[in-house]
């Protein structure tokens, strides 16, 4: 497996871990409000923090343990595999967004747009991950 | 310039006047209502279907005016992915910043149109990216 | 399965050829990965023109004593 190839399935499951993490607090505080909670600054920091730490350890792991293949810039086929992939989570981005300005529209419910925005953002970002993944080992 | 080139710098162009008219809309009728006032159907339909008229419209007119080449090529094909990768991030930080607003102003009415904003400010950055990438590349 | 590139290669029987040079060493005397060279040699990945001159001047050959077409 190549170094970029780790990196994104570390990624990936640091932001699935940190994205259960969030939404889990959301619910139990919509749960107590019975509605849908507006965002607290307080989860959407705890988020970011998580994010930031644990991405930088275990970057600066493989890093470590992978000197020269960490500092190499991307190939070609590895950098038309990045944008294949971000190319594609914009699709996935723009799909939850737009569901949720739909539903804004119908419900006028602020929190809801943002939790869903927030939502899309977070599940783009790991469908790259994936999308990356897939094309690495696919072959592309 | 080929067809591609045209047809971006139109869909630019539309989005800029159509987009612009929407936020005017927007912002008139906010200041009638002396608060952002909400998304309706009405104004975001409007403009949807103008946006689509004209961009359907100009590919039309351009194509009976120039021979649209059959964009097959390895290098269009990595233009294409480039630009679209970089405007999917540069929406998605568009995007980050309207969830930021909301945090702080926690107006629904607001976080819609400046997500809006986020998506036309990425539609625009990609016609820029292809027609900047494709002038470079030849 | 991906669809193939209907580009055939010699590279693996090249290296081995060549001091039995392993994908490592190929892979850094190109700039690419290992795994890209993998790819290639797997069929899977066609490399641009300029990585298959590389390839090709680090191997002493021409480019189509390296690379050919399917089915020639």
């Amino acid at each position: 497996m190549s170094h970029r190839e780790i990196s994104a399935w570390v990624m990936g499951s640091i932001l699935i871990i940190a994205g259960i993490y969030y939404f889990r607090l959301v619910a139990q505080a919509s749960a107590a409000l019975g509605e849908v909670s507006p965002p607290v600054i307080g989860f959407v920091i705890a988020y970011v923090i998580f994010v930031v730490i644990t991405s930088v350890i275990a970057m600066s792991i493989l890093g470590v343990s992978n000197h020269q293949e960490a500092n190499a810039p991307a190939d070609e086929r590895e950098k038309q595999i990045i944008d294949k992939a971000g190319h594609w989570s914009g699709y996935v981005m723009a799909f939850g967004v737009v569901t949720g300005l739909l539903l804004y529209a119908v419900t006028q419910d602020g929190n809801r747009l943002f939790h869903i925005a927030f939502g899309s953002l977070m599940v783009s970002q790991i469908a790259e991950y994936a999308f990356q993944i897939w094309l690495y080992r696919k072959g592309e | 310039m080929s067809f591609w080139e045209k047809g971006y710098l139109a869909v630019a162009a539309i989005l800029v006047l159509a987009g612009g008219g929407y936020f005017y809309t927007i912002w008139q009728q906010s200041i009638t209502l002396e608060s952002v006032a909400p998304p309706s159907w009405g104004t975001f339909g409007v403009y949807l279907l103008v946006i689509t008229v004209l961009t359907l419209s100009s590919v039309a007119v351009l194509g009976r005016v120039q021979t649209i080449n059959n964009r097959t090529s390895d290098i269009d094909e990595m233009i294409n992915l480039k630009s679209r990768a970089t405007a999917s991030h540069v929406t998605s930080a568009a995007v980050y910043a309207s969830l930021v607003w909301f945090l702080f102003h926690g107006d629904g009415s607001l976080l819609f149109h400046s997500t809006v904003g986020a998506l036309i400010v990425g539609e625009l950055c990609l016609c820029m990216l292809q027609v900047f990438n494709y002038n470079r590349a030849y | 399965m991906a669809k193939r590139p209907p580009i055939t290669n010699r590279v693996r029987a090249l290296r081995e050829a060549n001091g039995a040079m392993s994908q490592a060493a190929l892979a850094k005397a190109i700039g690419m990965t290992r795994q890209t060279v993998i790819a290639i040699e797997q069929g899977r990945y066609s490399p641009s023109l300029e990585s298959a001159f590389r390839i090709s001047r680090l191997f002493g050959v021409g480019v189509e004593d390296v690379f050919g077409w399917e089915g020639s």
